[in-house]
C-alpha cells in the first residue's frame, strides 16, 4: 500500500514537472516565421490562463487562419519543379495544396521517429517498454487529450490496474473474462476520473474527444496483462518506460520547431534508415547491462 | 580472430548467436516442455516421468483424480515460461493435495489452475497452451543440504557439443521455490574442469555464503560432475540447438535427470561465474566437435580455471600398500595394508583388532583361502582409505607371521584404480629413463 501511495505521488509530481516542461518549451522563442511565432505567443497566454482558451488539437485538421500560416511557411522552401532532390518536399507541400491537413501530414511523418526512439530505448540504453504500440499510441492519445487531462485518465488507469490485480489475482476464472472483469474496473474509474475533473473544473471534459480516451482505455488491457503476469517491480519498471517513452513522444510530436521542419524537409524521415540499421547491429552492451554485469566486468579488468 | 574480453549482453546473445544457431522449429520444440521430455525419452536421456497430459477442458472432466500418485506431482504449462503457473503438490488424497508451503488446494481449485493453464495464462503471448502432470522430484539429499524450499538444479550452457559455463541454482524462500535468478534465486557460479564452485551472485549483489546457511558458497564439490556434463552435452545434440542452455535436477531416486532445454539461456551465468561468456564462445565458434566425450573434454581444459589448476580430477590410483587409518571408538590407528584383489574380504590380524579394541561379531565367516579351508571370526571395521570412509565387515585372523597386519578384498576397494607394480619396481624403471 505504501509502495502504491508514493507511487501515486512520483506519478504525479512527474506530470507536474511535464507540464511546466511543456509550457516553458511552448514559450521559447523558436526559429519559426513571425506568423507562427506571433500565434504562438497567443497561444501560450492562453495557456496560462489554463481553461479560459481551448487549446488547439493536433489530431484534428486546423482552421483556416493556420492553414495561411503553413502555406506561407512554405515560402521559405519553394519547390515548383519535382525533381529528384526534392521530389518528397514537393509531394507533401501538393498534398496540402490540395487540402491534405497538414497536421496529418506531421503525424503520419513523425510516427516512424517514435517507433525508432522505442527501439533506442530497448537495445541502446536497455530499459523495457510495453512492445512498440503502446508508447507511440500513448504518445499520440496524449496529443488529442492535451496532457492534464491525459494524465487524469492514466492516474484513473493505473490506480485502477492495481486494483484489478488486487482483486483478479485471487479470482480463478479463465483468462478473456478476467480481463473483461479488469476492462469494466478500468471504464469505472476513468468515467469517476471525467466527473470528478468536470465538477471541479480541472479540464473542459466536453472538448476531449471520445476515440483518445477509448484509446488509453483500451491500453489499459496491456497494463492489466502486465500487472497479471509479473510481480510489482517489474510491472512498475515496465509501465513506468512505457509512460516517460510516451510523454517524450508527445514533447516530440507537439514542439513547433519539429513539426515545423518536417513539413519543410520531409526527407529527413530518410535519416531513420541508416539509424535503425545501426541501432539494428549494435551488439555491445545496452547501457543498462553495464551496471548488470557490474561484477564480470571487474573480474574481467584485474 | 582477436577473443572479446567484454561480457555478453542481449544483444549479441540474440544476434550471434540465437539467430545464428538456434534454428526456429528447434527453438519452438524446446519451448513446449511435453515435446522436449519425448524428445529426450526417445534419446534415452533420463527425464522427470510424464503422468497425465490435459489437451482440453473434456479431459480434465473425465479425469480420474484418484489415480494421481499419493506422493505427490506436478502440474505445468507446456509452454510457460519464466516459471510461471507450475504447481507443484507433496502430497495428495483423493481429492485434495498439499503444496510445499502445506496450503490445501481442492480438486476444484486444482482444475480451475489446469483450466487457466489450456487457456493461455502462462504461456508466453497468452496463446492456448496445455497442461500436464509430472512425477515430483524428491531432491537427493546432498541438494537438499543447500535449501529448505524448491528445486535446485544446475543450469549448463553447451554450445556444439563444448560446456561453456555452469551455474548451480538454488530457490530460496523469497522465490517461493523457484530457480530463477531474477525472481531472487542464488546463483553460484561452477568450475567447468572440476565440478567446484566459485562464487556467487544473490540478486545481483556477491554473497559468500548461502543465504539462511552456513554453507560457504565457494568450493562446493558437485558430485558425478562428469555425468552431469555429459547429460548436459547430450541434451543440447538432441534439441538440435546450437546454443542450449540444459536444467539438471537431482532426483533422490533415479539420479541427475534432464527437467528441460532452454533456447534463450540467461545471461546471469555470467555474473555468478564472473566470466564473459563471449569470450568463451568466440574461442569455440569454430571448432569442430566429434563426440561427446571430445566436448567436454575440450571445455573442461579451455575454461579451467587458474585458482584450481593444482586440483586432481582423476581417478586416484592407489599402490599395493596404503596406510589406512582404523577407527574405532576409543582411538585411530594408522597401519600399513596390503591391497589384494585376489582376495573377498578384509582382513586384519587379531591382535591388532584387540588393541582397537573391536568386539568380534557373533557371525562367523567360512573361507576357502589358499592354506586351506576355515571358518573364520568377523568385526565390523570402519577405516579410511585414501580420503574415502569405508565401513565393512573384515574376517579376523592370526597374522603375526605375515609382512602386513591388513589385507583390504575387493569388496571394500569399489571406485579405486590399483597399480599392480610395486613402487621400487616404478623407481627401477625411472633409473633406466635417466641412463639413456
Amino acid at each position: 500500500m505504501k509502495v502504491f501511495i508514493f507511487l501515486l505521488i512520483t506519478f504525479n509530481t512527474f506530470f507536474l514537472v511535464t507540464k511546466t516542461a511543456h509550457a516553458q518549451l511552448r514559450n521559447q522563442p523558436t526559429s519559426v516565421p513571425v506568423t507562427i511565432q506571433e500565434s504562438l505567443t497567443e497561444e501560450a497566454s492562453g495557456e496560462a490562463e489554463k481553461i479560459a482558451v481551448p487549446q488547439e488539437d493536433l489530431t484534428k485538421p486546423e482552421e483556416i487562419r493556420q492553414k495561411e500560416e503553413i502555406l506561407s511557411l512554405f515560402e521559405k522552401r519553394l519547390v515548383e519543379q519535382p525533381k529528384p532532390i526534392n521530389i518528397i518536399a514537393f509531394t507533401v507541400q501538393k498534398a496540402v495544396h490540395s487540402g491534405v491537413p497538414a497536421n496529418t501530414i506531421i503525424l503520419i511523418l513523425l510516427l516512424p521517429f517514435l517507433a525508432t526512439g522505442v527501439a533506442f530505448f530497448r537495445y541502446i540504453i536497455g530499459l523495457p517498454s510495453l512492445e512498440m504500440l503502446v508508447p507511440v499510441a500513448l504518445a499520440v492519445s496524449l496529443i488529442a487529450t492535451g496532457l492534464t487531462a491525459g494524465f487524469i485518465i492514466l492516474t484513473a488507469i493505473m490506480l485502477a490496474s492495481f486494483v484489478a490485480r488486487f482483486i483478479l489475482k485471487k479470482v480463478h476464472i479463465l483468462q478473456i473474462p478476467k480481463k473483461a472483469l479488469s476492462l469494466l474496473v478500468v471504464s469505472v474509474f476513468v468515467f469517476l476520473a471525467l466527473m470528478g475533473s468536470a465538477i471541479e473544473n480541472l479540464i473542459i471534459v466536453k472538448q476531449l474527444s471520445i476515440f483518445p480516451i477509448l484509446l488509453f482505455i483500451l491500453l489499459s488491457d496491456k497494463i492489466v496483462s502486465l500487472q497479471l503476469k509479473k510481480n510489482v517491480s517489474e510491472t512498475i519498471l515496465i509501465t513506468g518506460v512505457t509512460i516517460v517513452l510516451g510523454v517524450l513522444g508527445f514533447f516530440f510530436l507537439s514542439l513547433p520547431s519539429i513539426r515545423n521542419f518536417i513539413l519543410l524537409y520531409p526527407e529527413t524521415i530518410l535519416v531513420l534508415i541508416p539509424v535503425n540499421l545501426l541501432i539494428g547491429r549494435y551488439l555491445g552492451l545496452r547501457a543498462t547491462e553495464f551496471f548488470r554485469f557490474r561484477l564480470v566486468r571487474q573480474n574481467a579488468d584485474q | 580472430m582477436p577473443i572479446s574480453k567484454s561480457v555478453l549482453g542481449m544483444n549479441a546473445r540474440n544476434f550471434n548467436y540465437i539467430q545464428k544457431y538456434n534454428r526456429r522449429e528447434y527453438i519452438k520444440l524446446v519451448d513446449n516442455k511435453i515435446r522436449t521430455k519425448r524428445l529426450l525419452l526417445k534419446n534415452k536421456i533420463p527425464t522427470p516421468k510424464l503422468l497425465k497430459v490435459f489437451r482440453d477442458r473434456n479431459q480434465i472432466r473425465n479425469f480420474d483424480w484418484q489415480s494421481l500418485p499419493k506422493e505427490g506431482f506436478v502440474i505445468k504449462p507446456a509452454r510457460g515460461y519464466g516459471g510461471e503457473g507450475i504447481l507443484p503438490f507433496i502430497s495428495w488424497h483423493k481429492d485434495f493435495g498439499k503444496t510445499p508451503l502445506e496450503e490445501e488446494i481442492s480438486q476444484i481449485e486444482l482444475e480451475s489452475h489446469i483450466f487457466d493453464i489450456l487457456d493461455g495464462s502462462y504461456s508466453i503471448q497468452n496463446l492456448p497452451d496445455i497442461a500436464y502432470a509430472e512425477e515430483l522430484i524428491i531432491t537427493d539429499p546432498f541438494y537438499r543440504k543447500l535449501t529448505k524450499v524448491g528445486l535446485p538444479d544446475i543450469r549448463i550452457i553447451v554450445f556444439h557439443k563444448i560446456p561453456i559455463m555452469a551455474m548451480l541454482r538454488i530457490p530460496t524462500r523469497e522465490t517461493g521455490g523457484k530457480a530463477n535468478l531474477h525472481m531472487g534465486a542464488v546463483g553460484i557460479g561452477i568450475e567447468i574442469r572440476t565440478g567446484i564452485t566459485t562464487s556467487a551472485i544473490f540478486k545481483n549483489n556477491p554473497i559468500k555464503f548461502i543465504p539462511h546457511t552456513k554453507i560457504k558458497v565457494k568450493g562446493i564439490k558437485i558430485p558425478s560432475w562428469n555425468s552431469i556434463l555429459k547429460l548436459a552435452v547430450e541434451a543440447q545434440i538432441a534439441s538440435g540447438l546450437g546454443y542450449a542452455g540444459a536444467d539438471i535436477v537431482f532426483n533422490a531416486k533415479n539420479g541427475p535427470q534432464v527437467l528441460e532445454i532452454n533456447a534463450r539461456p540467461g545471461l546471469a551465468i555470467q555474473n555468478a561465474n564472473r566470466t564473459s561468456l563471449r569470450s568463451r564462445l568466440e574461442r569455440v565458434e569454430n571448432v569442430p566437435v566429434t563426440s561427446v566425450e571430445r566436448g567436454i573434454e575440450i571445455g573442461k581444459s579451455l575454461f579451467a580455471e587458474h585458482k584450481l589448476e593444482h586440483l586432481d580430477t582423476g581417478q586416484k590410483v592407489l599402490s599395493i600398500l596404503e596406510e589406512v587409518t582404523l577407527t574405532s571408538n576409543s582411538f585411530n590407528e594408522n597401519v600399513k595394508a596390503k591391497l589384494d584383489t585376489g582376495a573377498y574380504r578384509t582382513s586384519i590380524d587379531k591382535r591388532l583388532a584387540e588393541k582397537l579394541g573391536i568386539t568380534p561379531l557373533s557371525k562367523k565367516i567360512h573361507i576357502s583361502a589358499a592354506s586351506g579351508q576355515q571358518e573364520r571370526p568377523t568385526v565390523r571395521l570402519n577405516f579410511r582409505l585414501s580420503g574415502k570412509n569405508i565401513s565393512t565387515i573384515a574376517t579376523v585372523a592370526d597374522r603375526s607371521h605375515l609382512t602386513y597386519p591388513m589385507i583390504i578384498g575387493r569388496k571394500d576397494l569399489k571406485g579405486f584404480l590399483i597399480n599392480p607394480v610395486p613402487d621400487e619396481e616404478i623407481e627401477e624403471i625411472d633409473d633406466l629413463d635417466n641412463l639413456e
